[in-house]
């Protein structure tokens, strides 16, 4: 009866990580506080594409308050690539570069109509500095390469 | 794209293994591009890349094997935040965008309501279109941030722009709206744009995305 109350209290005390392995959870263990034993998924799903032992080497290479923040977005992009295989979440980075520069598209087109009216609509004032307000809001930073421009070997 | 029979692919060699004539990496890691898959070894390990590949179908491997190597490469410059990092920046960016052309569509909207005869407003307004058409192709190449090889590292984004990199609230939030309606969540109608393996931005691909079906589904159930 001891025997079987000993191994209910470490069953109940493994991280997801050490239930995946069937091994014991020791006190430091690195992977406990981010894979919690009720969502025994969010490992499986991080395990699948990056493996344990990987993401433990990453953990251990970044400061402790910086890894929830890193076993979040391992998990946020193994999510999507268990939804897209092919592209992963560079699929959605692709797509935002897209929208990007429809935006980016359309408003110079705006600005380009707004500076003509501000230029011959006589008799009508525009808000002050309309133009110049929108040039300098539009001094756009250098914004991230689309990967399939340059990260791409 | 295959490796010559005489050299092994970049895999093989980093593995230090003989590259049989069937190995799987071989089309995607050719020689001459040995960070390629040391990046992706680093991140992924060879054996998970080689079941992702193994479940696809072979004219889809070579982009998920660019776009593995991009997330590899995202990763190992942000071990914190990845890709996860661009995609929140990319919304910040996205959302000051369509903040000002709200603003400039409001503006515009003046000139539109104002009281004047109808044939002047009308013609005023033809006008302006008209110019702004003319000259859209200019105004874009003056004003725009160049998506395609602006040639901006993310260094400089971190060093020009801090106030971007310092919210780990932002990059939470990008993980939060996924998970809590289990789908993207970029901005609204993202995911409804058509997105053509060959035009910008995809010069790379050689296939269109899976299934040859452009359109973004606007919710993406994991189930």
């Amino acid at each position: 009866m001891y025997r079987f109350h000993k191994l209910d209290k470490m069953t109940s005390t493994r991280c997801a990580v050490c239930k995946y392995f069937r091994r014991r959870c020791p006190p430091d263990c690195i992977f406990a506080p981010y894979f919690l034993n009720d969502n025994p998924q969010r490992f499986i799903c991080v395990h699948r594409f990056y493996g344990a032992s990987n993401i433990g080497k990453m953990l251990e290479e970044m400061p402790v308050q910086l890894r929830a923040d890193a076993v979040d977005s391992l998990y946020y992009e193994a999510k999507c690539r268990i939804q897209d295989p092919v592209y992963g979440c560079v699929g959605i980075i692709t797509s935002l570069h897209r929208q990007i520069q429809i935006a980016q598209s359309q408003l110079a087109k705006a600005q380009a109509e707004i500076s003509f009216l501000d230029a011959n609509f006589v008799g009508f004032e525009p808000t002050p500095s309309l133009s110049e307000s929108l040039v300098q809001q539009n001094g756009f930073e250098q914004g991230l390469d689309d990967p399939f421009s340059t990260w791409f070997y | 794209m295959a490796s010559s029979s005489n050299s092994p692919c970049a895999a093989c060699k980093f593995l230090r293994r003989k590259c049989q004539p069937e190995c799987v990496f071989a089309p995607y890691f050719p020689p001459d591009q040995p960070q390629k898959f040391a990046n992706v070894h680093k991140v992924f390990g060879a054996s998970n890349v080689t079941k992702l590949l193994n479940e696809l179908h072979p004219h889809q491997r070579e982009d998920a094997v660019n776009s593995l190597a991009y997330e590899a490469d995202m990763r190992l410059r942000d071990p914190v935040y990845g890709c996860v990092g661009v995609i929140s920046l990319l919304q910040h960016q996205l959302r000051q965008l369509q903040m000002d052309l709200t603003y400039a569509k409001s503006e515009l909207s003046k000139y539109q309501n104002h009281n004047l005869s109808g044939s002047t407003a009308q013609g005023f307004i033809v006008a302006a279109a008209a110019a702004a058409t003319a000259t859209h192709h200019q105004t874009v190449g003056n004003n725009l941030i160049s998506c395609c090889g602006g040639g901006v590292s993310r260094d400089h984004l971190y060093h020009h722009h801090p106030q971007l990199f310092s919210s780990r609230d932002q990059h939470a939030s990008v993980i939060r709206a996924f998970d809590v309606n289990n789908n993207y969540d970029t901005t609204a109608g993202v995911l409804a744009m058509n997105i053509s393996a060959g035009g910008i931005g995809h010069p790379q691909f050689q296939t269109p995305r899976a299934g040859g079906n452009d359109d973004l589904p606007t919710t993406i159930d994991p189930s």
